[in-house]
């Protein structure tokens, strides 16, 4: 049994290869109020237009689909959905839509983009009364420079969401500073630094949540 | 060969710094400063009950930006007047937001309104920091203004009231260290009385409980496990619940002192309750006060089984 479950779960890993068109391999360091100390590795395949990805974080593993649909005059589409769970106890389901724009100046230095939508988050527990189901809105703000022929970029971020969420934490703002090298033609070096606030419109912010990361991105095709 | 070197030391020594670990472990000075020893009031029950005066979001301040919010530091003869004609009280205890917007000017009219309600108690009082006293350096002048803890723990006739600090919609990690620590050595059944509620009963709960689902899943363990009988909080300026966790845990969410007649709110409310230590309940009585009332009046009554 153990051996067809790891089978199955190779199977699901490794078949996304033959559509994706990049791999992304992350490893960090993570915390949030009930976490201590956690390290987690993802894996994250990305095509022109969707992308999904699997993140364990032991004891939660994170698993996400999310499209980039674009539309006329810059406009883009993006639905996004996430199962977070914690072994042997409750599970989280988030979902996103929103639209936005994304412009790139013409030498490609500069790119802004900008998302509005909805985010929903449903906390799943064996216990009745700690079922959460909360709604609200998603905004997503994104600027990067890119520099020494377009091979670096510098990049920061203001998102209610991200593709791994940490979705209990509904609303609230994630801050993210990253990067990316492009070493050969074939492969790009990533890190970034996010944090979270528990509140953004009162001045009464709490840090509830930290993560770094370095990860590699290889170019399939 | 030695670049990859140097990076790879570089990543491994940042990996060993936040591996160290504990980023969001630290509290501020305040934080740092409180803890949940018991302190034993004295002198002990004498009787079999005792009873404590509940407020929650008295909001000093708040009428200049909600004119039809009742202002209760401005009308605070008839308040104490309304509530302590209610009955005689052991302790007061204060469930958070008794500023409207953490001023010094709010802070020193909350700290009149406070001391002079509290000094119609037979034993003490005590408070809990709500998420608008702790706005813009609030959390030094609540500190400062109502000589208070940001988080303690009494104990009274055999019954423990642990105050948390949950004004920045969670309870921080080393709070809830330091509240498993001291859960483990206290066998008395207790009560939970804090500013944020736990429950969701609503599509609209984002800014209305604890924010993280896996910090009140914790919590409620914590409570099931530990004999806590009751999570008292506010915030949300209207009676929500009782939330049955078990036949002997449950959670509710007081109206407001600083009432207003609208479908969101309710009247200015306070609440006596009363634990009987020998049939093991607390009784939860509400009062109102309407606009040319001249005392409160009782307007409903609820007993919950504690363990």
């Amino acid at each position: 049994m153990r051996r067809f479950v790891l089978g199955m779960l190779t199977l699901l890993l490794l078949q996304p290869l033959a559509w994706a068109s990049t791999l992304h391999v992350e490893s960090g360091y993570a915390e949030t109020l009930i976490d201590t100390q956690c390290f987690f590795v993802s894996a994250l395949y990305d095509a022109d237009v969707w992308k999904a990805g699997y993140k364990s974080r032991y004891p939660y593993n994170d698993v996400a689909v999310a499209a980039n649909l674009p539309l006329k005059r810059h406009w883009f589409f993006a639905p996004n959905l996430h199962l977070n769970t914690r072994f042997r106890s409750a599970c989280n389901l988030d979902g996103t839509v929103s639209f936005g724009q994304k412009f790139t100046i013409p030498s490609g230095a500069f790119t802004v983009s900008y998302a509005f939508g909805v985010q929903m988050s449903w906390f799943l527990s064996p216990r009745i009364e700690d079922q959460l189901f909360s709604q609200s809105l998603d905004y997503h703000l994104f600027l990067e420079y890119r520099f020494w022929e377009k091979r670096i970029g510098l990049s920061i971020a203001y998102d209610s969401s991200t593709f791994f969420w940490y979705g209990y934490y509904i609303f609230n703002p994630i801050v993210t500073i990253g990067g990316d090298w492009k070493v050969t033609e074939a492969a790009d070096i990533t890190w970034s630094a996010r944090c979270r606030n528990s509140d953004l419109w009162v001045e009464n912010q709490n840090i509830t949540m930290v993560e770094f990361k370095l990860g590699c991105v290889w170019r399939l095709q | 060969m030695k670049r990859l070197l140097r990076w790879v030391t570089i990543v491994v020594c940042m990996l060993s710094v936040v591996s160290c670990g504990g980023l969001l472990d630290e509290e501020d000075a305040y934080g740092k400063a409180s803890n949940f020893t018991l302190q034993e009031i004295s002198p002990a029950l004498s009787g079999t009950s005792f009873t404590i005066l509940l407020i929650t979001d008295v909001h000093v301040g708040r009428q200049s930006r909600v004119p039809d919010s009742y202002d209760a530091f401005g009308n605070m003869d008839d308040w104490v007047t309304s509530v302590t004609s209610s009955g005689s009280y052991d302790f007061l205890v204060n469930l958070g937001d008794l500023t409207d917007d953490s001023t010094d000017s709010q802070y020193a009219s909350a700290k009149h309104f406070y001391e002079n309600m509290a000094s119609h108690m037979n034993l003490g009082s005590f408070t809990t920091i709500g998420n608008h006293d702790n706005r813009r350096g609030g959390r030094r002048r609540f500190n400062e203004y109502l000589g208070s803890p940001m988080y303690q723990a009494f104990s009274f006739g055999g019954y423990s009231f642990y105050l948390l600090d949950t004004s920045d919609r969670s309870v921080s990690k080393a709070q809830l260290s330091k509240l498993k620590q001291a859960l483990k050595n206290d066998s008395q059944p207790k009560l939970f009385l804090t500013h944020y509620p736990l429950a969701a009963d609503s599509m609209s709960y984002y800014y209305l409980a604890l924010t993280d689902s896996e910090e009140r899943e914790e919590l409620i363990d914590l409570m099931v496990s530990n004999k806590v009988g009751l999570w008292v909080a506010g915030h949300r300026h209207a009676q929500k619940g009782p939330v049955v966790y078990t036949s002997t845990c449950h959670e509710i969410t007081l109206a407001s002192l600083n009432g207003l007649d609208d479908p969101w709110e309710s009247p200015p409310s306070w609440y006596v309750m009363t634990v009987d230590t020998l049939a093991k309940t607390v009784t939860f009585d509400r009062y109102e006060w309407h606009k040319g009332d001249g005392a409160g009046t009782k307007t409903d009554s609820f007993v919950f089984r504690l363990p």
